[in-house]
């Protein structure tokens, strides 16, 4: 094997002088410069069949025309740049700038930065689209659909930096991304109401975090149980003089349920099965989630009670948002919590 | 925000990171510097085309690859085509005049690319691009289009051979 290493490492030293790279380098730009690859008429006809599907040919339409007048120079690419959804150009952004830039990155982390970098595209939209003021329920659909389509090219480039070895990197890009969308929480929040559910978008990229990084996801969800687990209890020790004895002991029963869900958790966690601890970290969010409200809503009915002096306890459904004085926590938390929408 | 800059760029770094493999690999192949610096070039123009066109399913490396290897064989085929003669005027110099390549290349690399004529050239292949390249057998077969047992195998043979020729 010896000589063979050796013959290898000769091969090894051949390359390319320097000289001989510059002037290669030269005149492959120079080709470059003369075929540029986005903005040539003929290019768009051909890419506009491929990337661009039929719903779009007004789209098509309209970048034939402006292709036609300004002759195909950068103007069109540049343009489509700024668009958002509901511009003709949106989709040449969205589809084939975006795209262009996919496949000519070729580092597995840079694909996966990229593809996560255009989830976070789409968050931006949503919020220029809403201070603008003009957005609607249709273009938060659109984006709601493209954000779905994005999570899963993305899913597929982080797992396959994932594979490649390079973990550390791959759970970096999905932190980015949550934080990137507690960002954004504030206008997502604005935005959800019962025909718009942008509460399924934060749930789509949770949920890659949990495909991508099962353990860690199930950790973060323990955490956060724990976390309700531990204001609740401090809930009732607060208010326990003001709760109804029935109320008190309906609140601790559902904590006990809560406890053995997250010990449910706990078991899956020591045999791996991440995803079911996930799930089971979760149900657990929700109950607990549940209790405070509910708690809530006795004491305000206990009270409302006294005061128009009737002997019996009015029967409060927990989903009686109007009974509950608003807070910030409590305003969403009665259609969905934070990690509560029902699954798919 | 110019996405043109961006995509220039993209492909520059690919040429960087790239170019001397795609060379060296034409290069063992060819037996002529200028032959396969020339196929080089052509390899990274025609793929930025192919990208314009079609996009791009395959990594970058897969496609240079896989364009540079059909250049490859277009010019076998040229080479087959043409009578000795013919070959000498165009200057492709056929496999035996070694000599006019002495220019930066040592003794012991002379001896090594002597080696390297006498190779199969499907083992060559696999040779320089398993372990002059470093490409995974994942990526060879990518790049071939050949499956990874197969790959595999050619290599070992490959391996035989080579030290049959080394040792002999």
């Amino acid at each position: 094997m010896d000589k063979t290493k050796q013959f290898i490492s000769e091969m090894k030293k051949i390359r390319l002088t320097q000289n001989e790279k510059m002037s290669a380098r030269t005149d492959i730009i120079s080709h470059m410069e003369k075929n540029p690859i986005g903005n040539t008429a003929s290019f768009w006809t051909r890419i506009a069949q491929i990337f661009i599907p039929t719903q779009h040919k007004k789209a098509f339409i309209a970048i034939y025309i402006i292709v036609l007048v300004f002759g195909g120079s950068t103007g069109t690419a540049f343009a489509a740049e700024t668009s958002l959804p509901g511009d003709l150009l949106y989709p040449i952004k969205t589809n084939v700038n975006e795209e262009i830039r996919s496949r000519l990155t070729f580092s597995k982390q840079g694909q996966a930065e990229w593809e996560a970098t255009r989830i976070q595209k789409r968050l931006g939209e949503i919020k220029e689209l809403e201070q603008k003021g003009t957005i609607s329920k249709d273009q938060i659909e659109k984006i709601k659909a493209k954000i779905e389509q994005q999570t899963e090219k993305a899913k597929e480039k982080i797992e396959a930096l994932k594979s490649s070895g390079d973990s550390t990197n791959a759970e970096k890009i999905i932190e980015k991304l949550e934080t990137s969308v507690k960002e954004h929480e504030k206008v997502l929040e604005k935005l959800n109401d019962e025909n718009t559910s942008t509460q399924e978008i934060k749930e789509t990229v949770h949920d890659l975090k949990v495909i991508t990084f099962p353990k860690q996801a199930a950790e973060n969800k323990l955490e956060n149980a724990n976390e309700k687990i531990e204001k609740i209890q401090n809930f009732i020790e607060k208010n326990h003089d003001k709760m109804p004895e029935e109320s008190l002991k309906q609140a601790q029963e559902k904590l006990i349920e809560v406890q053995q869900k997250i010990e449910e958790g706990t078991a899956a966690t020591t045999s791996e099965d991440f995803k079911s601890a996930f799930e089971s970290f979760k149900e657990a969010h929700k109950m607990a989630n549940e209790i405070k409200p509910e708690i809530k809503d006795e004491i305000k009915s206990e009270k409302d009670a006294q005061e128009i002096e009737k002997p019996q306890l009015k029967e409060q459904k927990p989903e009686d948002k109007k009974a509950i004085k608003p807070s910030p926590n409590n305003t969403s938390r009665n259609k969905f919590s934070e990690d509560d929408s029902e699954h798919k | 925000m110019t996405n043109k800059n961006d995509i220039h760029q993209e492909f520059l770094k690919a040429y960087e990171a790239f170019s001397d493999g795609i060379f060296r690999h034409i290069y063992f192949r060819l037996m002529n510097r200028e032959r396969a610096l020339e196929l080089m070039q052509d390899t990274f123009m025609k793929t930025w085309d192919y990208i314009g066109k079609k996009g791009a399913k395959d990594t970058i490396k897969s496609l240079l690859y896989k364009i540079a290897n059909n250049l490859l064989i277009d010019e076998y085929r040229k080479k087959k085509e043409e009578s000795l003669e013919q070959l000498a005027e165009k200057g492709i110099v056929p496999k035996v005049a070694i000599s006019t390549e002495k220019i930066d290349i040592k003794m012991e690399s002379e001896k090594a690319l002597k080696v390297m004529e006498k190779l199969e050239d499907k083992y060559k292949e696999a040779i320089t691009m398993r372990y002059v390249e470093e490409m995974s057998i994942q990526e060879m077969a990518e790049t071939t289009g050949e499956s990874e047992n197969n790959i595999s195998v050619r290599i070992n043979r490959a391996l035989k051979q080579l030290k049959q020729l080394l040792n002999g």
